[in-house]
């Protein structure tokens, strides 16, 4: 008996780490968060600070010399950590569904659409060629691309590059998983069709009622889409909440800053801010704050470890020095409106 | 597509007029042939109604456009030596030695893309490693010794197969085909092996790096990500990735063991062009020389042509672009 | 095996610790000493000079490896037709064939390489014609080409050098332009051209430099490829002749013994022959494997 509050997803202290050459990287260290029935979760941070790596964890993707070496993936109350890899492999492209950074390098160039359509339908039910080509061009309408029988004969390079990001998204609805885990799918494309696109998975979603991990580097995307956002830096989740209140109320100076840097409307004159420096290189990570260097509140304190601090039941900050900057240098933007309108 | 193919198709008859010049200018160099097709102690005047007779008393150039005139009828000379029109001359071995490159790089594919899959999936494993080593190996093994180890071994120890000769043939469009007949195979497998050896060392190793590096592809792993089966991955997403380079190179290959195939056609008395080209240099027999060269390029760019073509069904990027 | 920090070794040092991680390399290397050695020293390793009529006796003639000459010195590989001592004549055949395979080495790649330096920098027409060429030369298989050069040359050392450097020139020249090519771009060269360093310089001190490692990796395997096919055009009679008998003549001396049994006269030549080339091609395989990260960085 499944009870009714189940999460589709409930990620705890998930660590996954690189064995390389080099030495130890900890790119995803401790992550925890919940993703519900329905529910939009935006995954924040810059390159390399492991948001990537958490997707593919969820996806049980993480290649040699990576490993998820702690924690628990547990998906609607299955831990997918232990799964073997067989079982794994029937829940992905079914259950969970992932859609890539960038359609172009993501579909295969020399198989022709429909082969992979078709593909990943018969991999999981038991469908015949021919009904797995009506489902797949339902598939293609759903998300809009016209004339879906005449372009199911077509390669990948034949499509534009927002048409093949369809693609991509129509890949990860064909077998209307639970959960689709998308991994900066418009930082390739055009920033009109960036927003085609943005609307339309999230109107997929809500209809269907899909959970949706949306990753990306840019606040201002999952400010308008998600319920709920993760900042994430160096491997570690910094601050997470409902989506309103991490905008209106951010605690953690790293979120502070990256709401600053968003252009807003109202303070369009004023100079945008800037974090100072560059993420920290992985490899060298000690116990301290990681953004110690270029947090302006930092402290003697924070050569510590920082706590976790519990601000609600799904409102979390790990800092020293939490709260909003008073200085009204780089006011939080009103609601949800900087999100919405893409640079 | 009809444009890509008529302009490969230019292009090869360029390569080939360009050719056929280099391969007069270049055998007409070669000592004077009248040395050593003419009795030495022949008078001078003897030797000159000979030189006149072959022709070969006229200026390089004008030499040239009437070898051009008669290759265009299809007249490459007259041999010096067999007294026979040289291009028949070729043209009756070229079907022995075709038959034995195609055997051998048949040989070469079907070994050599497996291991190499194997060895490129499982590049940190016994398996996988000893497969490559043993590549390395193949490529060291001088083609001609190899040949004389096959015999020492499989003919003159065991006395399991024959070392001389195509055995029993079969017309085959009016070609004379070995590989039809049991006795034909037996005579055709040392030689096949043999020259095969060196392109399956290549196929080992092409098809290992080329697993390796589709292996981290994005589409590999969104293949994976698709939830598709393992076998559907390798067999389909990543060989027909493959298959784009093996081809160019069995394509290449091709030319390389059409040459080398006159190392094991002396070793295993093979009656191709190959043995027929190694007498024909000993004793300067220019029309022979000159048809082998020419018939050779011809088959070059024959091969490369349809290699082209299999290339554009493989790549469908390639049929837009044109190259 | 050191604990020393890396930047503490010296660059011979840590690339050496790279290059052995692979024992079967390591291995390899060594073997390619100890036979570039035994080729150097050849005279006074041999119980015989196998040419030197004076030494050798046709009563010893066909004797199967260990046994005993008529003067007591023991043959280990046994004797050829002429009453050779055959150890002794592949210590003299491998001299030849090294040689060979190493000075058409070296002379291809100075020629590929001042010919692709030469063709990257003149650029335009020249650098289209040149390449032309070399598409022409590589289209063709080197046996082939090598096969061709003698036919019009005839045979000797000399003509098989040539032949072989002939038949691969186009690689190394290839290869140069290419690197060249990119080099040429680069903003360090500006920087150099900006000095008003001479151009000798920028080609010495930058461009070289930065050839090296496909160079030497390729120029490796090519001398092994060399050593190859020279000993298969000796053996088939169109390469070196018989005053000078390459490890492929020893091989195609034997070959006419082997229906009778008398197999080592083929069969040490050629294990000898592969030892060389096999070791040269595990040295060269694991160079480019040592030198690949360097390549893609």
């Amino acid at each position: 008996m499944r009870s009714v509050a189940e999460p589709t997803l409930q990620v705890t202290d998930l660590r996954t780490h690189f064995f390389t050459r080099a030495g130890l990287v900890r790119a995803v260290d401790g992550v925890s968060f919940t993703v519900g029935r329905g529910e939009i979760v935006g995954i924040v941070g810059e390159s390399g600070s492991g948001k990537s790596v958490t997707g593919f964890s969820i996806m049980g993707l993480i290649d040699s010399p990576g490993r998820v070496v702690g924690g628990r993936i547990a998906f609607r109350g299955k831990d997918l950590v232990a799964l073997a890899e067989e079982d794994m492999r029937k829940l992905r492209g079914n259950r969970i569904s992932m859609i890539f950074q960038d359609a172009n390098t993501a579909l295969n160039p020399v198989i022709r659409v429909d082969t992979q359509l078709i593909e990943a339908v018969r991999a999981h039910r038991g469908v015949s060629v021919d009904e797995a080509r009506g489902i797949a061009i339902e598939g293609l309408k759903l998300v809009g691309i016209p004339a879906p029988e005449k372009r199911m004969k077509s390669y990948p390079h034949e499509f534009s590059g927002g048409m093949r990001q369809r693609l991509a998204i129509a890949l990860a609805f064909v077998n209307q998983p639970d959960l689709i885990i998308a991994d900066e799918p418009t930082t390739a494309l055009d920033v009109s069709i960036q927003a085609q696109i943005l609307h339309e998975t999230q109107k997929l979603c809500r209809e269907r009622g899909t959970s949706l991990v949306w990753i990306t580097h840019d606040l201002t995307v999952v400010a308008g889409l998600a319920d709920h956002i993760c900042v994430m830096y160096a491997g570690r989740l910094v601050e997470s909440g409902p989506v309103d209140d991490i905008l209106d109320n951010p605690q953690h100076p790293y979120t502070c800053g990256l709401i600053g840097s968003i252009p807003s409307v109202n303070s369009r004159k004023k100079r945008l801010f800037q974090i100072p420096g560059t993420a920290p290189p992985l490899l060298a990570l000690k116990e301290d704050c990681a953004f110690r260097e270029r947090c302006p509140r930092a402290s003697k304190t924070c050569a510590k470890a920082p706590p976790e601090s519990k601000l609600g039941p799904r409102r979390m900050v790990r800092c020293f020095h939490p709260g909003s900057d008073g200085d009204d240098r780089h006011p939080a933007p009103a609601g949800r409106r900087a999100g919405t309108l893409p640079q | 597509m009809t444009i890509f193919l008529v302009r490969r198709l230019m292009h090869s008859i360029v390569v080939l007029l360009v050719m056929s010049f280099v391969v007069f200018a270049g055998v007409f160099a070669i000592g004077n042939p009248v040395d050593s097709l003419i009795n030495p102690e022949s008078t001078q005047e003897e030797k000159e109604r000979a030189i006149e007779q072959l022709g070969l008393d006229r200026p390089l150039l004008e030499q040239y456009f009437v070898f051009l005139k008669n290759v265009a009828r299809g007249e490459l000379g007259t041999s010096f030596v067999h007294n026979r029109p040289a291009i028949k001359l070729i043209l009756e071995r070229l079907p022995a030695t075709l038959e034995l490159t195609v055997a051998a790089l048949l040989f070469a594919i079907v070994l050599g893309v497996p291991l190499g899959l194997v060895a490129g999936l499982n590049p940190d494993t016994l398996i996988g490693r000893g497969i490559l080593s043993s590549s390395i190996l193949f490529f060291s093994l001088p083609t001609f010794w190899v040949g004389l180890m096959l015999i020492m071994v499989f003919s003159v120890d065991m006395n399991w197969l024959p070392t001389t000769g195509r055995g029993e043939t079969v017309d085959l469009w009016g070609f004379k085909a070995s590989f039809l007949t049991l006795d034909g195979l037996r005579h055709l497998a040392l030689p096949a092996v043999n020259l095969g050896l060196y392109p399956l060392a290549l196929m080992i190793r092409l098809t290992a790096s080329g697993t390796q590096e589709t292996l981290p592809q994005e589409y590999i792993k969104f293949a994976r990500a698709k939830g598709l089966s393992p076998t559907r991955i390798i067999f389909l997403h990543l060989l027909k990735n493959i298959m784009i380079p093996i081809v160019t190179v069995v394509g290449l290959q091709f030319s390389v063991l059409l040459a080398f195939a006159v190392v094991t056609e002396s070793i295993f008395a093979w009656p191709g062009m190959g043995r027929l080209i190694i007498d024909s240099i000993n004793l300067l027999d220019r029309p022979v020389i000159v048809a082998y060269l020419l018939v050779t390029v011809i088959v070059f760019l024959l091969v490369n042509f349809l290699v082209d073509i299999v290339y554009s069904t493989l790549d469908p990027r390639v049929r837009l672009s044109g190259l | 095996m050191t604990n020393s920090p890396l930047e503490r070794q010296s660059p011979v040092r840590r690339f050496w610790n790279e290059y052995s991680e692979s024992k079967v390399a390591a291995f390899a290397f060594f073997v390619l000493c100890a036979i570039v050695l035994t080729a150097f020293a050849g005279p006074f390793l041999t119980i015989q000079n196998p040419y030197d009529l004076a030494q050798i006796s046709i009563l010893d003639s066909s004797m199967p490896p260990g046994s005993e000459s008529m003067d007591g010195a023991t043959f280990f590989l046994g004797t050829d037709d002429q009453g050779r001592d055959l150890l002794s004549a592949i210590v003299y055949g491998l001299r030849i064939s090294l040689l060979v395979g190493v000075v058409s080495g070296a002379l291809a790649v100075v020629m590929g390489t001042a010919i692709g330096i030469f063709s990257a920098y003149a650029g335009g027409r020249i650098d289209n014609a040149i390449m032309r060429v070399v598409d022409l030369f590589l289209g063709f298989p080197s046996f082939l080409i090598a096969l061709i050069c003698l036919a019009v040359l005839g045979r000797g050392a000399d003509k098989v050098v040539l032949a072989l450097v002939l038949s691969q020139w186009a690689n190394f020249a290839r290869i140069v332009r290419g690197v060249a090519i990119v080099e040429r771009e680069k903003e360090y060269m500006e920087a150099a051209k900006g000095l008003a360093l001479p151009k000798t310089r920028i080609v010495f001190g930058h461009l070289l430099p930065n050839c090296m490692p496909p160079l030497i990796v390729v120029s490796t395997m090519n001398v092994a490829f060399s050593i190859t096919l020279e000993a298969s055009l000796s053996f088939l009679g169109v390469g070196l002749p018989i005053t000078e008998p390459s490890l492929g003549l020893l091989i195609s001396n034997g070959y006419e013994y082997i229906l009778t049994g008398k197999h080592w006269m083929s069969v040490y030549p050629g294990v000898a022959l592969l030892i060389t080339v096999a070791s040269i091609n595990l040295v060269a395989d694991r160079l480019r494997d040592v030198f690949n990260p360097r390549l893609n960085k």
